[in-house]
Order: C-alpha cells, then sequence, then structure tokens
C-alpha cells in the first residue's frame, strides 16, 4: 500500500469521535504532569494503563502516547516559567527559559517553546512514517540468535549511553531481568520466585513495580528535602509573544539541528529525552558566533532543546513499534501496555495491524497541534495548580498510585507491591542506582530468555550461532564495543596521569 | 582503582554479590537441563552469576552518583505506612475510610503542622473524584463507606 492509502487508513482511525477525545485526554494529562514536578509521564502512563482496559486497543495506545508527548510540552512550562523543570528533559530549557522569564520575554519564550517543540515532533514523525516500515521489512529477516543479540545490544547501550555508572545501570538492568522472570515458566510450567503465593503466579504487575519505584520512592526522596516551590508566580503577557522577524530568522537553525539530533538519539535505544536536549543545548552553544549570550536569555536556548526533547520523544516509536524494543523506559511501559491489550509487538505489528500502527501516527499529528493550540491558553491555568503547596499534592499523587496499582487486577496485593518496590527505589536511589533501567529488564528479560532457548534448540546447543549470521555478529559486537572502548579510555587516562608527572 | 575503604557503599556492592549468589544457588534447585534444552533454571541461575560479577565490579566503581546528605526516613515511612494502611482498609471499610488514612498519614510525613480544614478539604475532594472517575466511570468494583 502506497504512504497515502496508509495515511487515508490511519486518519480513518484517528478521526474517529472516540479517538479524538482520548488524544485530547491523553495529551492534556500529558501536560498537566509535565508541568507537575514529582510525577512525571512514566507514572502518569503506569496510572492510566489499567483504566484503558475496556478501550479499543488502538485508542488506549493513542491515549498513552499523547500523555507520553504532551508531557514534553507541560515539562518546558514550568522550566521556563519558575525555573522549577516537570521533567528531567526540560530542564535544560530552564537555562536561557528562565532568564528569559525575568527579562519580562516569558510570552516569547513559551511561544518559541511550542512552536519548536511542533517543529521537532513533525520532523521526527516523517522519520517514523518512513523508517518504521523499512526496519520492521528488514527485521521480519531475523532469526532467533539476532533478536537474542539485538535486545543484549540495545540493554548494553542503554546503560553506556544514558550517563551514570554503567555498570549500576547493568546491575539494574539483570535485577529487572529477574523481576521479569518471575511467576510460571511457560516452556515447563515450573513456578519461579513466586515463593508459593498465588498472587505471583501471573507475575509480578509492571504497572505496580513501575509506580512503586517511579512514583512512590520520587515522593518519598522529595519530602526528604525542603519545598523549592516558588512564592509569586510570574505574569505572562500574551502581546509581547510573536517573535521578530529577525529572531524568527535566527531561530531556523536551532530548531533544525535540534529536531535531527533529537530524531536521531531518541531511536537508540537508552537514549531519551533528558540527552537529546542536553546535547542540543551544547552543540547550539559551540555552533553560536555569541556563545556569551546563552544563560543569560538566548533564543536559541530555549528552541534547540525544546525541538530535540520532542523530536526524540516521537522518534523513541521507531524501535519500539517496528522492532518491538523499547527506545526509552516509557516505551517499556507503552509495550506492556500493548502486550496486556493483546497486540504482539514486533516487526510482524506494522503488517499485521496497519490501521493501528497508522492510525497511532496520523494521531501524533493531531495530538501535536491539539498541544500547539492547548499550550498558550491553558498556561494560567497550569501555573495555578502548580502553586498547590507540596504537601497537599503528595496526598493526591500517593491516592492516584493506590488506585492505579489496585485497578490492574482489583487487588489490594499489588498495592502492598507498589510499597514494596517504593522502598527499594528510595534505597537504590540513595546508593546512586537509577532505577529506570530495570523496567527495561523486565520487559525485555523474557523475550531474551526466549529467543535464548529458541536459538540453542536449532543450533542444537552450540553458542557459535551467535556470530555465525553477519548481523548477530555485528550486534554482538557493537555491545562490546559499548562496554571495552569506555574502559580503555579510564585505563589509558590513568597511565597518562603518571607519564605527565 | 580507589582504595578499598570500609563504608556502606562497600556493604552494599557485598549485598549485591551476596544476592547475585543466592540467587544462583536457589535455581540450581530448579531442572537446569543443558544447553541444547535449556530449563527453567538455565537462565535465573547465568542472571544470579551475572549479577554476582557486577557486584564485584562496583565495588571499584568511584560512586558518583550517590546520595550523601542527611538520611531522613520520615518521609518514606510515612508513605509506606499511608499507602498499606490504604490497601488493609480499602475493601472492609470503603473508600473514605481509606483515603483518610492516606492523607493523614502522607501528611504527617511532612514538616509542616496539620491544619485540620484543608486536609478535609483535600479528603471530600479525593473521595468525590475517586468515585466519581473510578467507580461511576471505570467501573471499579469498591465502595465509598
Amino acid at each position: 500500500m502506497g504512504l497515502i492509502e496508509n495515511l487515508m487508513l490511519g486518519a480513518q482511525t484517528a478521526f474517529s469521535p472516540e479517538a479524538l477525545l482520548f488524544c485530547f485526554v491523553g495529551c492534556f494529562i500529558g501536560t498537566f504532569v509535565g508541568a507537575l514536578p514529582g510525577i512525571g509521564p512514566l507514572a502518569a502512563i503506569s496510572v492510566t494503563l489499567p483504566l484503558t482496559f475496556g478501550l479499543d486497543p488502538t485508542v488506549a495506545l493513542i491515549m498513552l502516547a499523547g500523555i507520553f508527548y504532551g508531557a514534553q510540552y507541560g515539562g518546558s512550562i514550568t522550566s521556563i516559567l519558575l525555573n522549577l523543570p516537570g521533567t528531567a528533559s526540560t530542564a535544560v530549557t530552564s537555562l536561557d527559559g528562565y532568564p528569559m522569564t525575568r527579562k519580562g520575554r516569558a510570552g516569547l519564550a513559551l511561544f518559541i517553546n511550542a512552536a519548536a517543540s511542533f517543529c521537532g515532533s513533525s520532523f521526527a514523525i516523517i522519520l517514523v512514517m518512513g523508517f518504521s516500515p523499512l526496519l520492521a521489512d528488514v527485521a521480519l529477516t531475523f532469526n532467533s540468535a539476532e533478536y537474542f543479540s539485538m535486545i543484549v545490544l540495545a540493554l548494553v547501550a542503554s546503560c553506556t549511553l544514558s550517563g551514570g555508572s554503567p555498570v549500576k545501570s547493568l546491575i539494574m538492568v539483570a535485577f529487572g531481568i529477574l523481576l521479569g522472570l518471575v511467576g510460571m515458566d511457560l516452556n515447563s510450567g515450573t513456578m519461579r520466585f513466586t515463593f508459593g503465593t498465588l498472587e505471583l503466579s501471573d507475575g509480578v504487575s509492571l504497572i505496580a513495580v513501575a509506580m512503586g519505584l517511579f512514583g512512590v520512592a520520587e515522593i518519598a526522596n522529595k519530602m526528604a528535602s525542603p519545598s523549592m516551590q516558588p512564592v509569586v508566580p510570574p505574569r505572562v503577557k500574551l502581546r509581547d509573544m510573536i517573535p521578530h522577524r529577525h529572531e524568527m530568522r535566527q531561530l531556523v537553525g536551532p530548531v533544525l539541528r535540534g529536531s535531527g539530533l533529537g530524531s536521531i538519539i531518541g531511536a537508540l535505544p537508552g537514549a531519551g529525552p533528558t540527552i537529546a536536549s542536553f546535547m542540543a543545548y551544547g552543540l547550539e552553544k559551540r555552533t553560536s558566533r555569541t556563545p556569551e549570550r546563552f544563560g543569560h536569555g538566548a533564543i536559541e536556548g530555549v528552541a534547540a532543546p525544546e525541538a530535540a526533547n520532542n523530536a526524540s520523544v516521537q522518534s523513541a516509536f521507531i524501535p519500539t513499534l517496528s522492532l518491538g524494543i523499547p527506545g526509552d523506559v516509557v516505551m517499556a511501559v507503552l509495550l506492556g501496555a500493548m502486550m496486556m491489550h493483546g497486540v504482539v509487538p514486533g516487526p510482524q505489528f506494522i503488517s499485521n495491524e496497519p490501521a493501528m500502527f497508522w492510525g497511532l501516527i496520523v494521531s501524533f499529528w493531531i495530538g501535536n497541534v491539539m498541544l500547539l493550540i492547548l499550550n498558550i491558553p491553558l498556561i494560567g491555568v497550569f501555573v495555578k495548580i502548580i502553586m498547590i503547596p507540596e504537601r497537599y499534592l503528595f496526598p493526591i499523587i500517593a491516592f492516584f498510585i493506590c488506585l492505579g496499582a489496585y485497578a490492574v487486577s482489583n487487588n489490594v496485593f499489588d498495592i502492598l507491591i507498589t510499597v514494596l518496590f517504593g522502598a527499594i527505589g528510595f534505597v537504590f536511589l540513595r546508593f546512586g542506582y537509577h532505577p529506570a533501567p530495570i523496567l527495561l529488564g523486565f520487559i525485555l528479560g523474557p523475550m531474551m530468555e526466549e529467543n535464548l532457548r529458541r536459538a540453542l534448540v536449532v543450533s542444537r546447543g552450540h553458542f557459535t550461532v551467535f556470530v555465525e549470521r553477519p548481523v548477530s555478529a555485528g550486534l554482538l559486537a557493537c555491545a562490546v564495543l559499548l562496554i571495552v572502548v569506555p574502559l580503555l579510555k579510564a585505563l589509558i587516562g590513568r597511565m597518562r596521569i603518571p607519564a605527565d608527572g | 582503582m580507589r582504595r578499598l575503604t570500609f563504608s556502606t557503599d562497600l556493604a552494599f556492592s557485598l549485598c549485591i554479590v551476596a544476592f547475585g549468589i543466592l540467587i544462583a544457588v536457589d535455581s540450581l534447585q530448579m531442572p537446569f537441563g543443558s544447553v541444547r534444552r535449556m530449563g527453567p533454571g538455565f537462565f535465573p541461575v547465568c542472571i544470579g552469576v551475572i549479577i554476582a560479577g557486577l557486584g564485584v565490579a562496583s565495588l571499584f566503581d568511584d560512586n558518583q552518583g550517590r546520595d550523601r546528605s542527611v538520611l531522613k526516613l520520615r518521609g518514606l515511612i510515612c508513605t509506606c505506612l499511608g499507602l498499606i494502611a490504604f490497601a488493609v482498609l480499602l475493601e472492609p471499610l470503603g473508600m473514605l475510610a481509606a483515603i483518610t488514612a492516606l492523607v493523614i498519614l502522607i501528611r504527617l510525613g511532612t514538616p509542616e503542622a496539620l491544619k485540620p480544614l484543608p486536609i478535609i478539604a483535600v479528603i471530600l475532594g479525593l473521595a468525590a473524584v475517586g468515585y466519581g472517575l473510578f467507580v461511576v466511570i471505570f467501573h471499579l468494583p469498591l465502595r465509598l463507606i
């Protein structure tokens, strides 16, 4: 089918009243949750996921995706106005966005934010449309050994590319893989790590774990630190929102560079909107002829990271929809959502469910347009809500976490799992272990085992099967390089220091 | 290579090594199978060994992301107690009682003094939203009282 026919098919799905309504709901919740510091799109998606069980799977995905990219729009609002980034990926925007607010140019900063975000998203959506089907076609020729190697590379890449200690991230991934193994092994019927309880025989609930690690642990952490909320909200004048002509010309380069960089980074597993926005800012500063303006209200400093984080969030769908490999932790939860709705992710997804795939793509366009329009008038509303004192926000968020956990299987056991992982997450954060890779391991672990088993059965126990096929060998070689190269750099660095004296 | 000095970081890394070994040993109780036909215990044993190995590697890590601020457990304890109270009270006593316990316990986790009026407002608000959204619209089998 040609592109036009695919888009018409998608439009049919995405323009239905139910899809439009839930796209709006998702974008609204996303913007709101993105603006709230302490609770992010991950927690919001986890809480709303069980509530989507009654919906058509495509509509459910449209809404959950809307929460994801909507959060990027929302997080930047508080970043610019209050110097309080709602999400880590919008922290960079405050470097130049907040000085602009202090100089009375908040309206312009918000406009640039909305416009750059829209451009970044649009650029990435075009890439998703083009690359996902191509990638899926290539991946259809993969066998179990290649799949296994791809998953290994994805996990290693997410640990080494995301910054922080690779060893600690790998430990988190391994822990997540173990969690994914809990329950009945489908091949043999053996119960693994269930401690004899009936509730665990189906495995640990992804949502309960996600909300514990990212919701409860975050709340507990925030309660331990002093409140950073400002007392006086800024005033925004809508009059000076539109940039001057020469400013618009200045913005073309940063937006294009940010979109391109963000799209590439978002498609890589493990590298997400946070890295994309930081790198785009760094790139802009380095390529600018007047880098000293950055940090004091340079408009490029708002445009580039905003284009990048929105682009990365959309392009994260490329590996997710075409290969079934999550490009981001939130994508891992979305994959879990797909599986819960009975959709099998992987290269056959696009050919098996073209209406769902193209419906999602068209809904991205619709959602981004909605967000562009929503952003401007609702700013006042969001600022008022953010000013609610933290001590009342925490019980409210905890309530949604509880009901979200309960709603998975109408069982309070899942709430207790959430509490347990909240405590575990708190301890991990304390020791410098970031829990995000746990979810990646949780989703990919069972897939890894299955592909390993199949590959070994077919090759009758010979491990050479993983290096015989060139694709598999190449993927494993990349994974090895990602581990070895930083180690070598560190060792060479240490050897040089004594020589310099 | 960092000099190994005793610290909680060292203890935590050793716990990870111990955990990995424990998992590997425990998984040996399940049928291991052979390389040609992996049993249910094969993969967990491998992961357990990998965790133990990574735990050893983490002993030499430079621990940059470590939070060294004063440990304040009040927030964590109150949040956990609040959630547990919610879970325990939800089915026997209904949503209103569970929400009351949740809000009061979590509010105790923050240092500011308790003020009855805003707390009651939050409890009633959440009960309304909870009932309206989760029971009426999403059909969760919960009662208010």
